[in-house]
């Protein structure tokens, strides 16, 4: 029978794709992380978990000398977060645009399943963006106002003077904003398109603004896992926009990034970092998403190659050109996590430990047998890059059979330094403070005249 | 020997609705073939759609055509002494087999869903095929007896 012997290597595959290896996932938590082989799948594995929300009274485990609570509840898929200057927190409520079109049968059984399993996130209106103002800093908003409206899959916002910018999936809209308003009505007017449908696979486009305040960077994620939707429908994705918003110029600022977001400029170096969710379907322990400082002009991979120079066989026509100038991102954060939030502690409130240092919202795993991600971790950093093993700050987002009580999205401090936490499914927001501060609770943290009991050390520049 | 015009008319064992589903399933299988030597040839992604879309196809008639043939096969016993040629019968379900396990190859992303195994699997698949037609054109014709229960 020689058509069952041509099937045995097939049956091998799946039988060593699926296997568990003893493979530790702190290995490829850092700068330089271990890279097995390729493994690709006769059924790749599809392991979501599925979405049970919290119950009343639950929350997150933190970290020792931490505490959390629940910041808001009953929002409709909260995605991001954004701090005005007056400490108002905008959160950005926002669903996929849901138009990727059937384009094999792939594309519809993967449909399926997710919408199966990770549906959550309630089933009213979103797509827009609530104000929270907790003028006192004390986890207890007072006012609960919906800001924004008739947005289009809405993810990233930055505020430049009196310029409030949104990076909806397809286009990039100012709306004017002044101190205290508690909602804006004026339509906006478009700066920008930003590539959204017909297909519009990553759809998330996260925003950040310069710190001189000149120039938006705007994460443009890629259409596809890899390639498999035609090279077409590329242009200009996986990849950070440089934009001026006043004369609305913009270039590719850097490129072969798969799916980049948490934008945001490092206190000390100033340098813009980003985490990136990289490629699926070439096992459980590849390709690591990570962290990175992000180069004028640089090249970062995808989707000819990974870590540098490794080719991924996927992908053809290759680009040796490219390939050849491929930087190795800066930090791994393992494989499959899906980091969609960044924000680096400049405040004081956090335990010391924190200072400096960036937290990343893990959004979790699909791709692989065993759970990874789910959780916000916390990477110190030293002289502007990162250094140790990251460190679990909020946890428990699993429940103990695997289902989903909540998944952490964005992340962001407050005007008081505390962590708050966009939690999609599980509709809230989390806000992390120390927890030995209970008695600054009582402290106006409403700014200037606010006398802090506890010696902190001076800002660094 | 009885009934010499009948033998010669029911060449194949009558399944009237196997045979159909059957052609246009095993007609998919050549698409993919086609499409995947276009996509070999070209690295033009849109083939791997139209090669995911036939096997698809091929692997749904194929099932279709499988329990049509098996409820033929239980209804009709009456009319038959002999059933469909056994190897004929066997390289179909191999065939089947082969689709499926093609419809996972392909189902990866990019350029390994075709190169090396997707088309190696879809030649692979279109040769038993020939292989199923010619076993059937060579195999004795079963004899066909009305009323022999």
């Amino acid at each position: 029978m020689p058509k069952l012997s041509t099937l045995a290597p097939f049956a091998a595959l799946l039988l060593v794709s699926t296997s568990a290896f003893a493979f530790d996932v702190k290995d490829q938590i850092g700068p330089d992380p271990v890279l097995p082989a390729i493994h690709q799948y006769l059924l790749p594995p599809m392991h979501l978990s599925k979405v049970v929300g919290w119950k009343p009274g639950e929350k997150p485990e933190v970290a020792p000398g931490l505490k959390v609570e629940a910041f808001a509840t009953g929002l409709q898929h909260p995605r991001s977060l954004y701090v005005l200057p007056n400490g108002d927190v905008l959160v950005v409520e926002s669903k996929g645009p849901d138009v990727q079109p059937i384009q094999r049968p792939k594309d519809f059984i993967m449909s399926v399943v997710e919408k199966w399993v990770a549906g959550g996130g309630g089933a009213g209106e979103s797509n827009r963006i609530t104000l929270l103002r907790d003028a006192k800093g004390e986890g207890k908003p007072e006012l609960r106002r919906t800001f924004l409206t008739n947005l289009h899959s809405p993810f990233g916002v930055a505020l430049i003077g009196s310029d409030l910018y949104v990076a909806n999936t397809d286009s990039l809209v100012r709306y004017p904003y002044k101190e205290g308003d508690e909602q804006i009505t004026d339509s906006g007017q478009e700066v920008l398109k930003l590539p959204g449908g017909p297909i519009d696979h990553h759809w998330t486009k996260s925003l950040v603004a310069s710190p001189d305040g000149k120039l938006l960077y705007v994460g443009v994620g890629s259409n596809s896992n890899i390639v498999e939707n035609g090279i077409q429908a590329e242009d200009n994705r996986a990849a950070i926009w440089e934009v001026d918003p006043q004369t609305k110029r913009w270039r590719l600022f850097a490129t072969g990034l798969r799916n980049p977001n948490g934008l945001c400029f490092e206190p000390q170096t100033k340098a813009l970092w980003t985490v990136v969710n990289e490629r699926d379907e070439l096992g459980p322990n590849l390709v690591p998403d990570y962290m990175t400082s992000v180069k004028d002009g640089g090249f970062y991979g995808w989707p000819y190659s990974y870590y540098g120079q490794h080719l991924d066989p996927r992908v053809m026509p290759q680009r040796p050109d490219l390939v050849e100038k491929a930087i190795i991102p800066d930090y791994a954060l393992s494989s499959h996590v899906a980091p969609l939030g960044m924000t680096f502690d400049t405040a004081d409130s956090l335990p010391a430990r924190y200072k400096g240092g960036a937290f990343v919202g893990e959004h979790g795993s699909w791709n692989r047998a065993e759970f990874n991600g789910y959780k916000v971790v916390f990477v110190p950093f030293k002289d502007g890059k990162p250094i140790d093993t990251a460190q679990d700050v909020v946890t428990g987002f699993l429940d103990a059979k695997g289902e989903a009580r909540g998944r952490p999205v964005g992340v962001a401090l407050d005007k008081t330094g505390a962590l708050l936490i966009a939690d999609d499914v599980g509709n809230t927001v989390w806000r992390v403070t120390a927890s030995q501060q209970q008695s600054q609770a009582e402290t106006p943290a409403e700014g200037k005249a606010a006398a802090e009991p506890a010696p902190t050390p001076p800002k660094t520049p | 020997m009885a009934a010499p015009e009948r033998f010669a008319a029911s060449r194949y064992w009558e399944r009237p609705f196997y045979r159909p589903l059957r052609a246009l399933a095993t007609s998919c299988v050549i698409g993919a073939l086609a499409t995947d030597a276009a996509y070999t040839l070209t690295a033009n992604y849109i083939w791997v759609d139209f090669s995911d879309w036939l096997l698809f196809d091929a692997a749904a008639l194929g099932v279709l055509a499988l329990i049509v043939g098996l409820v033929e096969l239980v209804a009709r016993r009456r009319h038959s002494i002999l059933g469909p040629p056994a190897i004929s019968a066997v390289l179909d379900i191999v065939i089947l087999a082969l689709v499926i396990v093609n419809n996972l190859v392909h189902s990866d992303d990019g350029w390994t869903s075709v190169v090396p195994f997707g088309i190696a699997l879809s030649g692979l698949t279109a040769l038993v095929l020939i292989l199923s037609e010619w076993s059937q054109r060579t195999t004795r014709a079963p004899v066909y007896v009305e009323g022999v229960a």
